[in-house]
């Protein structure tokens, strides 16, 4: 058991975080990078590159339906990239999407106002939208928000389009 | 533009708390939210719902606290400390931005209300508190303050 008002422990974490043992396998080159630059303990890291993208949004088409396939953080950083993907397709016609969120390991606000925001637009358009949400820890925050009253979260592709 | 280093990220570790400093941009909230989920598992009756809870409602106040500063042009830092205790987390978000009104916030319609798809934004505040146990914004003159309390078990919830 592990003591955090033990300085000692204090201080191992300290050590672990900043050497990048503990957060090994959670911290990104990106993450790592910005820790290196921003504090001088951090020695671990070699002359990696920042390689970490936060989000890729990548596009197909499965009959009428644009699919979106989202994979990263949908924040205040990653949202914004989702919702040019979404403005994309509704510019080329494309007014039923599928919003395939399998690959998301985080969300908060900033993602949720993306997919309310193409609900909105497509809605507007008499086109549709579905969302596939596998990852618990993800739909957990859209059903806090009651968005699963909304629109129904589906847990696969073929789960999204059998529905149709 | 400023460059990194003269912006520097600075961690620091006391018994019980750590102390996160980062410049107002957005691209350190990730960062943020990484060292603070690590400091929570230090607790181990921490539940692994609650350590996600504490990360979207930590990314939340930053967020805002950046923005805050975005819209003052101020270059003064974000500061996030974590308390640690055996039963709870606090997170205090310290931003010298523009000031904030909690009363502000408007209420969310239903979720069936055709005018619940008019809130795109906005839903960072009402997450944050949906998610803490406890949570409390302060703004003053010195800048905001945004507390908050997260239990190492929803079961601890108070009615």
């Amino acid at each position: 058991m592990l003591n955090v008002n033990d300085p000692a422990v204090v201080g191992q974490f300290g050590e672990q975080l900043l050497e990048g043992r503990r957060l090994g396998k959670r911290l990104s080159k990106r993450h790592a990078l910005m820790l290196r630059q921003g504090c001088d303990r951090i020695t671990w890291l070699s002359s990696d590159t920042v390689t970490g993208v936060q989000i890729v949004v990548q596009a197909h088409i499965e009959g009428d339906w644009t699919v979106l396939t989202v994979a990263g953080e949908l924040d205040v950083v990653g949202a914004p990239k989702l919702r040019q993907s979404v403005m994309d397709a509704v510019k080329d016609g494309r007014h039923c999407l599928v919003l395939d969120l399998s690959g998301v390991d985080f969300i908060d606000s900033f993602g949720i106002g993306v997919i309310v925001g193409a609900l909105k637009r497509v809605r507007l358009l008499d086109g549709d939208l579905r969302v596939i949400v596998p990852e618990p820890r993800v739909r957990r925050v859209l059903e806090v928000c009651d968005l699963d009253r909304v629109f129904t979260l589906h847990r696969s592709l073929a789960d999204a389009l059998e529905t149709i | 533009m400023a460059t990194a280093e003269q912006e520097p990220v600075e961690i620091e570790f006391r018994p019980g708390q750590l102390v996160l400093e980062i410049p107002a941009r957005t691209e350190f909230v990730s960062l943020v939210r990484v060292v603070v989920a690590a400091a929570a598992e230090l607790e181990p009756d921490m539940e692994n719902d609650r350590i996600d809870d504490l990360r979207i409602a930590v990314s939340e106040a930053t967020t805002n606290a950046i923005e805050a500063h975005g819209l003052s042009g101020s270059f003064d830092r974000i500061r996030i400390q974590c308390n640690l205790a055996d039963d709870e987390i606090s997170v205090v978000v310290h931003d010298e931005g523009v000031g904030f009104d909690p009363a502000t916030v408007p209420d969310l319609p239903e979720p069936e209300s055709p005018d619940r798809l008019e809130h795109e934004s906005g839903l960072g505040v009402h997450l944050m508190q949906l998610l803490a146990d406890e949570s409390e914004i302060s703004s003053g003159e010195a800048g905001t303050d945004v507390t908050l309390v997260v239990y190492s078990s929803k079961r601890r919830r108070r009615p």
